[in-house]
């Protein structure tokens, strides 16, 4: 290995500008690997959104749009809580007791309600570490899931359209004159 | 006499404050494992105990004076003194520590780039440094509390007056539409300890516990001459 | 350099890029299979009452559990022994309930032993094994040993015991306040009496460490925080007398050194005192003349100056003492383990109960009044559930301990039972409890984690965690009104995991020796419908789910208390005869070349030593000395000086019973004449944290007794102390500099 490291002098391009070409490549590139590396979640520069695949092929285009269901109907807790959470399968149950009962996902649903056990779902939207937000909060304060969750209700498969970076929250905070203690959200 | 309010705005609603009564600790410790339980403080080991790195963000020390069969001793519990005038608060070179408008000095464990310069200026030494990932072993990790941040190497970390319970005790005030009325919020240390000798509250109100406790002539709070201000104020004891 | 080269670094440059992000993976959401109730905040958590069983005070405590997982201890406050706070021990619960080395399976012996080879089984195999053991078992050839013996596992052991044709009940826990309920029932005094600091003026401890263990450190310690703040108009005064500086004599106002096992003596100098400022002041007027003139003479030998000699205390502060408790009336004196511990135990109690009868007395003549009294219809009830969940009396002296290890040494034991008890480590070497179990031909130990006593095991079984049971306890000691807690589940046990009260009345109606209990669950269930229609508070109009729900919100049942002013002499007392007013010197084990008086404590944090593998209690300084992750020798510094000992410097404790050898500490706090052993260390096998960690005290101790009732006199125990040469670090939180030459930081 140390051979080689010395050896990557020769690599170096000759000429002055084909030396300032290269250090541009390379940050450049370094930079772009950076940012697709550690970020690969987020919409960059035209790459696809990060839309997992779920356990059930849920469809909030069918559900929340065409059907209208509220969004708390199923994320009940937003309203009395921190987390907005994601329905338990008992809630599934309520509608699906009877409705679209041949289909593979419903089969695949009453399966686990049977078993009593959850289904694991991918999760889609993620803060980054020591950040905690309050829903209930921001239900209270009557705003649309769709402001920092974007358009569900058009997503056949739910997609992280928001990275929900600091300036994001900032922004809306700083318009509403609401607290922009850092304590507030950072504990 | 109210404690001159340094840096909070007289008129704002909430100014925390903290009372010890030193007559009623009797040393027990439970107050500080309270709080390691609370606030998912981490554990260091035989080894980092020696070097003086433990991690406990609250501890009792212990003073004697005399000497046998006359022999005195005082508990002097010790958490972060949220100085209205901290001595860390200008050193950070990041801004990761700085005061909040309810009187508290805030950590921020996102900011904190680990310069220890906050560490170094603070003359009660409570402040603590995160040298390793200290992890907690599985299951251990299933004890941790969600609502504090479990806190990775390269950061400081220091007593909060449980800000999370503060939080949810304005949380709950807001949805009851009202103010946070004294008794509603307690941190982890006051809420455990035996003998009540913690009582923890909003300074400017007046009818609060602390307030009036602030007022008693055994009030005392350290090294005063050093013009930090603290907001703990300790209850001298003895006869 | 070439192509290869040249792909094979950036090869590793890109995947170093890669590793780095990996903390970026996606995670799952899990939501609840069945969702909580309505108008719940599933990240608050919600409250669980129950009660605490980290020890046998029965604090009662809410837990709060989030998603399923237990997070935090935090006292009921509505509960009258603990009043909502918790203990450092209390709060590490929740490190127990989560530790990494907690038993899951039960486990077989293989190879002899001692060895501690043991193999995982089945729960069929091992309740089927312990089965044919118990149908094996003739009359008289069992026995348990129990670690607390007012939990609802115990007391459906001591039945399965009695179907067995035995009696042989032994409860370890060395801390229990048992042993005072045979030096003080002579006098006709409540059994553990209960001492009212809340209201008292003026509080003198002899020797007793009320706020770091025996009977309830948590109450005793709210009582002490009423004492000192709770009346607006007084604040009462605290005194310690005793051989050592405690956690809890550091607390009081006035800190009197005594010379070992001379405290009974020291009350009777007190009460001398005061019988003459009663003459001189005339008062005691409501007692017949004759009386106290018997009294005056019985004790008239207890001048301020014998007195002094006797116990090395000046005279004029025993006069001090005397004037100051008169003075500051209601006054309470409170005996502890330095008073009972001796070979003038008994004695020495009966003096105190004599001191406290006066100052009784003479608060009742100012009107004043601090003992709270049991009425009458409390007693029974407290008496008819203790048949329920209780065991023996005699099970809880020492005596039955050292009878059933005894009776075991011989041979003649077929049958064993060690529940949540650890009597390998906890007992005196000198007591052979290891050797003992050998001869046992088949042992079974409940537990929930491997220790010292599994190692002579025949079978282990794992215990879920208190905040897995069902369970129900009915607290020994009184505070004035019979408490009864209710143990529930807080979080669910993991899968393949048995309740062990369960697994034992299984194998129990398996052999044929049932006693009709279904399973715990449903024992609390029968309690409560049995005694309900005298619990006040669960009202008559509910059904019997809803008086369920309202036992199990409320977390137990307790009367109301109130403090009555009682009558000077209470009830059914007899006062003590005068010719029982002396008390004689104490005797030591350990001739003269056994130059140091020993004395072994509890420390706050590690108690009997049945939490030492919990890391928060191993790295939380013990309030007095500071030390954390080890054990100690205490040492006074002049004595240090002399025998040029310093911080560290390991020694060796040498009793004519056993020795020890652990690092010196510098320690204020003792006299030179004395050295300090915790207990609590010195595991031989109790986990990562706790083994071969520190010396284990106990191996000091031997039988020292007699002539006080079979109590083990082990403040009575004299050492030699020597250097081994080598030194260990001794980890300590203070700093050396604040310790004695005081501190800048804060001026007393």
């Amino acid at each position: 290995m140390r051979s080689s490291l010395k050896d990557i002098g020769t690599l170096m391009p000759k000429s002055a500008i084909g030396r300032n070409l290269a250090l541009l490549i390379l940050i450049v590139g370094g930079v772009l690997t950076y940012k697709v590396t550690y970020f690969y979640q987020g919409p960059i520069m035209g790459l696809s959104t990060y839309t997992p695949k779920q356990p059930i092929p849920f469809s909030h285009k069918q559900h929340a749009g065409d059907l209208k269901i509220n969004c708390q109907y199923c994320h009940t807790y937003a309203r009395r809580s921190e987390m907005a959470g994601v329905p338990s399968i008992s809630t599934c149950n309520n509608c699906h007791a009877n409705l679209a009962v041949e289909s593979d996902a419903i089969t695949f649903l009453k399966k686990n309600i049977e078993a009593k056990t959850p289904i694991e779902w991918e999760r889609v939207f993620k803060l980054p570490d020591h950040v905690f937000f309050n829903h209930k909060r921001h239900i209270k304060k009557e705003f649309e899931c769709q402001k920092c969750h974007g358009p569900i209700e058009t997503m056949e498969v739910v997609g992280k359209v928001n990275e929900f970076k600091m300036g994001f929250c900032l922004d809306c905070h700083q318009q509403e004159q609401a607290p922009t203690d850092c304590w507030t959200c950072h504990t | 006499m109210v404690s001159w309010s340094f840096n909070t705005k007289h008129d704002n609603d909430y100014k925390w404050a903290l009372v010890i009564d030193l007559d009623r600790c009797n040393g027990c410790g439970a107050c500080t494992v309270s709080c390691q339980a609370e606030n998912n403080v981490a554990v260091v080991g035989e080894e980092l105990a020696l070097q003086k790195r433990v991690m406990s963000w609250l501890r009792i020390e212990r003073y004697f004076e005399g000497e046998w069969p006359n022999i005195r001793t005082v508990f002097l519990p010790m958490m972060c003194q949220q100085c209205e005038n901290a001595p860390c608060e200008p050193v950070c070179p990041v801004f990761a520590t700085y005061h909040n408008p309810e009187g508290l000095n805030a950590m921020i464990y996102n900011r904190c780039i680990g310069t220890r310069f906050c560490g170094n200026n603070c003359p009660y030494s409570v402040r603590k440094f995160n040298w390793f990932d200290y992890g907690f072993e599985s299951p251990l990790n299933e004890q941790l509390n969600p609502d504090v941040s479990v806190r990775d190497a390269g950061v400081m970390e220091k007593c909060s007056f449980c800000m999370q319970r503060i939080r949810r005790g304005k949380d709950r005030a807001k949805d009851e539409g009202r103010k946070v009325q004294d008794g509603d919020i307690m941190p982890a240390c006051g809420q455990t300890c035996p003998t009540n000798a913690i009582t923890f509250g909003n300074m400017h109100d007046p009818e609060s516990e602390v307030a009036k406790l602030i007022e008693t002539k055994r009030r005392h709070r350290l090294l005063e001459e050093h013009g930090t201000h603290p907001s703990v104020y300790y209850l001298k004891g003895g006869a | 350099m070439d192509r290869r080269k040249f792909l094979k670094i950036g090869g590793t440059v890109a995947a170093t890029g890669l590793v780095g992000s990996c903390g970026q993976i996606a995670q799952k959401v899990i939501p609840f299979a069945i969702p909580p109730d309505e108008g719940i905040n599933p990240v608050e958590g919600w409250f669980y009452n129950t009660a605490c069983r980290m020890c046998d005070s029965g604090c009662g405590i809410m837990v709060r559990v989030v998603e399923g997982r237990a997070k935090k201890v935090e006292g009921n406050p509505d509960h009258p022994i603990n009043k909502g706070g918790v203990c450092a021990r209390g709060q590490a619960a929740v490190q127990q309930l989560y530790h990494p080395e907690r038993l899951m399976t039960p486990m077989r012996r293989e190879g002899a032993k001692g060895t501690g080879n043991l193999v995982p089984i089945t729960w069929e195999e091992a309740i089927s094994m312990i089965s044919e053991n118990m149908k094996n078992a003739k009359e008289d050839s069992s026995f348990i040993i129990a670690g607390d013996g007012s939990d609802m596992t115990a007391a459906i052991t001591a039945r399965i015991l009695k179907n067995m044709g035995s009696d042989n009940f032994a409860v370890s826990g060395f801390d229990s306040r048992e042993k005072f309920i045979e030096a003080t029932s002579s006098t006709g005094t409540p059994k553990v009496p209960y001492y009212d600091i809340a209201n008292a003026s003026a509080v003198l401890l002899l020797g007793a460490d009320i706020f770091e263990g025996g009977a309830s450190p948590v109450h005793y310690g709210w009582a002490f925080g009423q004492m000192r703040r709770g009346n607006k108009t007084k604040r009462g005064q605290l005194f310690y007398a005793g051989p050592r500086l405690s956690m809890t004599a550091a607390s009081a106002d006035h800190f009197f050194a005594v010379k070992q096992g001379t405290l009974g003596q020291f009350a009777l100098g007190i009460a001398n005192e005061i019988l003459h400022i009663a003459e001189e002041e005339h008062l005691l007027k409501n007692l017949p003349a004759t009386k106290v003139e018997e009294w005056r003479h019985a004790i008239g030998g207890y001048t301020p100056e014998e007195t002094s000699i006797r116990t090395t205390v000046p005279a004029d502060k025993v006069k001090h003492l005397a004037m100051e408790l008169v003075e500051h009336l209601p006054a309470v004196v409170v005996p502890g383990d330095d008073v009972a511990l001796h070979t003038n135990g008994l004695e020495s109690l009966k003096a105190v109960e004599f001191l406290n009868s006066i100052l009784r007395e003479l608060a009742a003549e100012k009107g004043l009044s601090s003992v709270p009294v049991l009425p009458k219809e409390n007693k029974e009830l407290y008496r008819a559930m203790n048949e329920f969940i209780g065991v023996p009396e005699k099970a809880k002296k020492y005596s039955a301990l050292k009878g059933v290890i005894g009776k075991a040494a011989t041979g003649s034991q077929r049958f064993g039972l060690i529940l949540h008890s650890n009597p390998v480590y906890a007992t005196p070497k000198a007591l052979k409890a290891a050797d003992a179990l050998t001869k046992v031909k088949f042992v079974a130990q409940v537990t929930n984690f491997l220790d010292d006593t599994s190692l002579y095991a025949d079978v282990v079984l794992p215990d879920l965690h208190f905040l897995e049971s069902w369970s129900a306890q009915v607290v020994d000691f009184p505070h004035g009104v019979p408490v009864f807690n209710t143990i529930q589940p807080v979080v669910n046990a993991a899968p393949g995991t048995m309740q062990a009260g369960d697994a034992l009345l299984k194998a129990a109606s398996m052999a044929g020796l049932g006693v009709g209990i279904a399973n715990q669950e449903v024992m609390v269930k029968n309690m409560l419908i049995q005694f309900r229609s005298k619990w006040n508070g669960i009202p008559a109009g509910l059904n019997e789910k809803q008086a369920w729900e309202a036992l199990l919100q409320k977390g137990g049942w307790w009367a109301d208390i109130h403090h009555k002013a009682e009558k000077a002499i209470s009830e059914g007392s007899a006062w003590v005869t005068s010719d029982q007013l002396k008390v004689g010197d104490p005797a030591f084990a350990g001739g003269n070349d056994f130059t140091f008086y020993l004395h072994p404590y509890s420390t706050v944090n590690m108690g009997d030593g049945n939490v030492s593998n919990l890391s928060w209690l191993q790295e939380m300084p013990e309030p007095m000395t500071t030390v954390s992750w080890g054990s100690w020798v205490e040492i006074n510094p002049k004595t240090a000086k002399g025998m040029g000992v310093a911080n560290g410097d390991m020694l060796k404790v040498e009793s004519p019973f056993g020795s020890v050898e652990a690092p010196a500490l510098v320690y204020p706090g003792i006299g030179p004449e004395t050295v300090a052993v915790p207990f609590g260390y010195g595991h031989v096998s109790f986990g990562k944290n706790a083994t071969a960690r520190g010396a284990n005290a106990m191996d000091l101790l031997g039988d020292f007794p007699n002539g006080n009732g079979g109590l083990p006199a082990w403040r009575a125990i004299r050492v030699k102390v020597t250097k081994t040469g080598t030194k260990k670090d001794i980890i300590r939180e203070a700093n050396p500099k604040g310790e004695y030459e005081g501190t800048e930081i804060f001026q007393l």
